[in-house]
């Protein structure tokens, strides 16, 4: 997050703030605090995944957070979720710092890395699967889904992931059709979830293909 | 052979070290960043190679040798990949993973396309490869390999002129400065897929008066297509911030693109620092449609339309707002407002063919956001 973004944050600069974001960013934080809605924290990731290193999960936890902050997304703040199920959520991000800011200079990578932490913690709270497996794919990984005690890749859901740091509904959709197209491809061999994850104005769309 | 836990064990040592890897990258600490992809590579080979007699050990079995050729890519092991893939569908991979594969095998074939082979690289050149079905050992088809590379010439010309801050050139010819400067000059086609050598402007020298640097329109080049190629259109746009260099690279950049049918893979080479850097334009360019993203455009989210037809009216008389005609099966005439930086390089190579058309509707007037040959044509043709 840019020394202007993290200065936006902070009260004393609210005067430098629209009228509109300020009417929008207060909307946001009030009603992310409201009790009623179910917690995303980042800051749990670390140890949220057994199967997962502790350190790479915090480096998800990072990329999330670098996106949140650079979109001036209030902290915490509401997030939508859609698709296979409909919610909203109060997410909590870290502490963004200038050598967080450094790491994740390449704020579309920032954005993947991002959107597979918070779809993670999405799918531990809403249907109890924890990732279990990846493997290299392509460019990146594939998550499998499912129970510690099954043999490697045996009875697992197969969960395909993507970031969009600052989108509109057009790209989400377009996004999402395309991962569900990827993920679909092996339908009907084993179940799959296609996550898109976007940071501006957060929200999560996730689909059973 | 070894126990299940053992072999998972050593799998998961591997995705530990590829963590190292990517953590390693993003710290920008790139020795350990390859010596973590390395070990990773083996250790997902020797997962592999345990399950390799299990063939009824699906998906375990595919979903480890596909790991492993994907990470012996990434290490350019390029024959190790070939292998491995070739071991994964040598036994029953679920229809999925077996797509997977095949897929992972092209690209591995593809990454061969794209190599120097001996050849080597001015700054001011590069290297393009063809690939897919319609092409065979240093044969292409003529008409796919000339419109791309009109398309490509287009496309560093209008670089060109973009760098050196002159408004977008509806019509008319370009400054004779920079079409001497930046001519094209093409080596004989070797033999591989189909590839060529380009070279851009007629000497090695790279300051040209007046006009720039040709590596530097390359590199310009190189990098809004791979932008293109991550789908990253945001920052295409802040690359090409006025919208008739915007609309008309990214038309260019969809008619260079594979067509995913005749031709399944466009590839690009440079050398820079000594390193080979490539890339590979995949068909999902082809696909892009700026009408999906209104808000790179500035404009309302009107309603959008297609009309199939035959482009049988261009008028660019006017500076300021060109027009095109599509009559439509039913003989009915629509009238459409070309926006600026289509009209040459995008519209009036199509003139007098079929093609299908997507407009934005305001009010009476349509405004062009694609145009693209009826590809529907050519498929009852056959």
């Amino acid at each position: 997050m840019s020394t202007k973004n993290l200065a936006r944050n902070s009260l004393t600069n609210v005067a430098f703030l629209k009228k509109q974001d300020f009417t929008h960013l207060l909307k946001m934080t009030s009603a992310a605090n409201s009790p009623s809605h179910p917690q995303i924290d980042l800051n749990a990731l670390t140890n949220a995944i057994p199967s997962l290193t502790a350190a790479f999960c915090t480096s998800l936890a990072e990329a999330a957070s670098v996106c949140l902050g650079n979109n001036d997304v209030p902290q915490p703040a509401l997030m939508d979720l859609s698709g296979f199920q409909a919610k909203k959520y109060a997410i909590t991000r870290l502490p963004v710092t200038p050598q967080m800011i450094n790491t994740y200079n390449d704020l579309q990578v920032a954005a993947e890395y991002g959107a597979y932490g918070i779809s993670f913690l999405i799918m531990q709270e809403t249907l109890q699967f924890t990732v279990i497996e990846k493997s290299v794919k392509g460019t990146g990984f594939d998550y499998w889904l499912g129970d510690l005690n099954d043999p490697l890749f045996q009875n697992k859901a197969r969960l395909e992931v993507s970031g969009i740091l600052k989108g509109d509904n057009s790209q989400i959709k377009s996004r999402v059709k395309q991962k569900k197209a990827q993920t679909q491809v092996s339908s009907g061999e084993y179940p799959g979830y296609a996550a898109v994850i976007e940071f501006s104005s957060p929200q999560a769309v996730i689909e059973r293909c | 052979m070894e126990s299940i836990e053992e072999i998972t064990t050593i799998h998961r040592k591997a995705m530990e070290y590829m963590d190292h890897s990517i953590l390693a990258g993003l710290q920008g600490n790139s020795e350990v960043q390859q010596h973590s992809l390395r070990e990773a590579f083996q250790l997902e080979k020797q997962a592999a190679e345990k399950v390799r007699q299990l063939v009824d050990f699906e998906p375990t079995r595919s979903i480890l040798h596909r790991s492993a050729a994907s990470l012996a890519l990434k290490c350019l092991e390029l024959r190790e990949a070939e292998k491995l893939v070739s071991a994964a569908l040598a036994g029953n991979p679920p229809d999925g993973i077996a797509g997977e594969l095949r897929d992972l095998l092209e690209q591995v074939n593809f990454r061969r396309h794209l190599e120097l082979r001996g050849i080597s690289l001015s700054s001011n050149e590069f290297q393009l490869s063809l690939f897919g079905d319609s092409v065979g050992f240093g044969i292409a088809p003529s008409d796919q390999f000339v419109e791309r590379v009109k398309d490509f010439r287009n496309m560093v010309f209008r670089t060109a002129e973009r760098k050196q801050g002159e408004p977008f050139r509806e019509k008319g010819r370009r400054r004779k400065k920079i079409t001497d400067e930046m001519e094209f000059y093409i080596s004989v086609p070797r033999a591989a897929s189909f590839v060529v050598t380009f070279r851009l402007g007629s000497s090695d020298q790279l300051n040209i008066d007046g006009i720039g640097n040709p590596e530097l329109i390359l590199d310009e080049v190189f990098d809004g297509l791979q932008k293109l190629e991550l789908s990253d259109m945001r920052s295409l746009k802040d690359q090409i911030s006025d919208d008739a260099y915007f609309r008309n690279f990214v038309g260019l950049a969809k008619k260079i693109a594979p067509d995913g049918k005749n031709i399944t893979g466009v590839g690009l080479t440079l050398v820079r620092n000594n390193q080979e850097q490539q890339l590979r334009i995949n068909s999902h360019i082809s696909k892009i449609n700026l009408a999906e993203f209104p808000a790179l455009e500035g404009g309302a989210k009107s309603e959008l339309i297609i009309i199939k037809g035959f482009l049988k009216y261009a008028d660019s008389t006017n500076s300021e707002k060109n027009v095109i005609q599509i009559i439509d099966e039913n003989e009915k005439s629509h009238k459409i407002s070309v926006p600026k930086g289509m009209m040459s390089d995008i519209v009036k190579p199509m003139y007098e063919e079929f093609v299908v058309v997507t407009g934005r509707k305001n009010g009476r007037v349509i405004e062009l956001q694609a145009i693209e040959p009826d590809e529907s044509l050519d498929e009852n043709n056959l």
